[in-house]
């Protein structure tokens, strides 16, 4: 109940500072990914300075998530080459596969790309995952495999830098077999599966019409999750360690919940500045959402006007309807006088 | 006056033109067959480079393969094995793109149809709103 009338208060304050709050949502969001990243690795002094990182969080947050995720590959490749040539290649190379085998079909979703990694950081590695099957499709999966393939670059980056330190320059072979023997492609591969198995099957559960569906596939999510780092560690020997991870899973389950009854469960719109104009006037119009109001998009306003009909007249309700063909041609008139 | 069911009307059209819409516009510019054409041009050169550098990048971080590729006895297989992989991730991946292509321009020429709907609509208000045949509803 109390939550309920907090969601409504925090949605009435996002339909009036919609576009303030979705750049400093954009900025913090970019600024904890850009700390991370210089947390891993921090090989460059210059592109591990905070001032810096600051700026270009504020820059990449006013163009979008992809800008962000763009910068943030940057940055790794970026770390990566002052480290050595052989491994900046092998980073950019690992950033250019994210975009074109990932990213090119989920490129609504590279904000679960960006947190993810953080969230594993944090030790909360199933909040992402939970949060897309709650409210996005099961191709958004795709967007968080690639903040998985992100941290893995930067962790096998941090763990096999003293190594790759110790060889000279222009040795790429001990470059290379640092990074070889470092990486961790089973733990990456059981992460991987365990995103996206744990997205498809929320996904899958909230579609239900069932009571409580919601939750239930919080709680199935989770478990999911679990399952997925057992049987990799029982078959792929990875090397999760268990009593933090099912910690940290519980602690996303509960944090999926709060994020369930706080803000997944309301229907946020925005607020708009729109510049359009007729023959007569200029319009500058805001259009803010009424917080109880049923309308967003295209769709949802032709459901509005359905219901709102134009009074007419009874002699033009009795006129014949304006044929298509001339309405067609009165507005390629009026575009042509414009 | 301005008539609040035609203001309505136009902020809708704007809202849709300053959104989504003009993704929608961009798309439907090209026919069904181009656009999906242009994005299985786009997506072979993708793949193209993407395997390239998957190839090589598993190569480089398992030496062990590197070095048994680099016995001329092994190469004619190696180059067997690595055509396949591209022949099919390429066509899985072609395969994806295309499926992928073809929604989001049916999608978006749905939401275009519903839009030049609109269009026509609001020049028939303004018609008869000229010709004084609409009152402006209470609002």
């Amino acid at each position: 109940m109390y939550a309920a009338a907090f969601g409504e208060k925090l949605k009435s304050i996002y339909a009036r500072w919609a576009v303030v709050i979705d750049f400093a949502a954009r900025f913090c969001m970019a600024l904890a990914l850009f700390l991370w990243i210089r947390f891993m690795t921090g090989f460059s002094p210059l592109l591990s300075s905070v001032p810096l990182l600051a700026a270009m969080a504020f820059v990449s947050a006013a163009f979008g998530s992809m800008t962000v995720l763009v910068a943030a590959c940057a940055l790794i490749a970026g770390q990566a080459f002052a480290l050595s040539y052989a491994a900046g290649a092998a980073a950019a190379a690992v950033m250019l596969l994210i975009f074109i085998f990932f990213i090119r079909f989920a490129p609504d979703d590279s904000a679960a790309a960006l947190l993810l990694p953080v969230t594993m950081q944090f030790g909360l590695p199933a909040v992402v995952p939970i949060a897309l099957g709650l409210r996005r499709r099961p191709l958004s999966a795709l967007g968080a495999v690639s903040g998985v393939l992100l941290y893995y670059t930067c962790a096998l980056l941090r763990d096999t830098a003293p190594m790759i330190a110790q060889a000279d320059r222009g040795d790429y072979e001990a470059v290379l077999r640092a990074l070889s023997s470092g990486a961790r492609v089973s733990d990456m591969l059981v992460t991987s599966l365990a995103v996206a198995g744990t997205v498809l099957i929320v996904y899958a559960i909230r579609r239900m019409e069932f009571r409580y569906a919601f939750e239930i596939s919080i709680l199935f999510g989770g478990i999911v999750w679990m399952m997925f780092i057992l049987i990799g560690n029982s078959v792929l020997l990875t090397r999760f360690d268990l009593i933090p991870m099912t910690v940290g899973t519980a602690a996303s389950v509960v944090a999926g919940m709060i994020l369930q009854i706080l803000f997944l469960r309301l229907e946020y719109r925005k607020s708009r500045k729109l510049r359009f104009e007729d023959d007569d006037f200029y319009y500058y119009v805001r259009v803010v959402p009424k917080v109880t109001g049923e309308v967003s998009g295209l769709e949802d306003y032709e459901r509005l006007f359905e219901e709102e009909q134009p009074r007419v007249t009874p002699d033009a309700a009795e006129r014949p309807k304006i044929d298509n063909e001339e309405l067609k041609r009165k507005l390629e008139d009026s575009l042509r006088n414009l | 006056m301005i008539s609040p069911l035609r203001l309505k009307e136009m902020i809708c059209l704007a809202s849709f033109e300053d959104g989504k819409g003009e993704k929608d516009l961009r798309i439907c510019q090209y026919s069904r067959a181009d656009y999906v054409a242009k994005s299985l041009v786009s997506a072979f050169l993708a793949v193209t480079v993407g395997d390239i550098l998957l190839i090589g990048l598993a190569g480089l971080l398992s030496m062990e393969v590197l070095e048994k590729a680099a016995y001329m006895t092994y190469s004619g297989r190696v180059i067997a094995v690595l055509l396949i992989f591209y022949i099919v991730t390429a066509a899985l991946y072609l395969f994806a793109v295309w499926v992928q292509a073809d929604r989001r321009y049916r999608e978006a020429e749905e939401r275009v149809r519903v839009y030049e709907e609109r269009i026509l609509k609001l020049v028939e208000f303004s018609d008869l709103e000229e010709s004084g045949e609409m009152e402006a509803p209470e609002t």
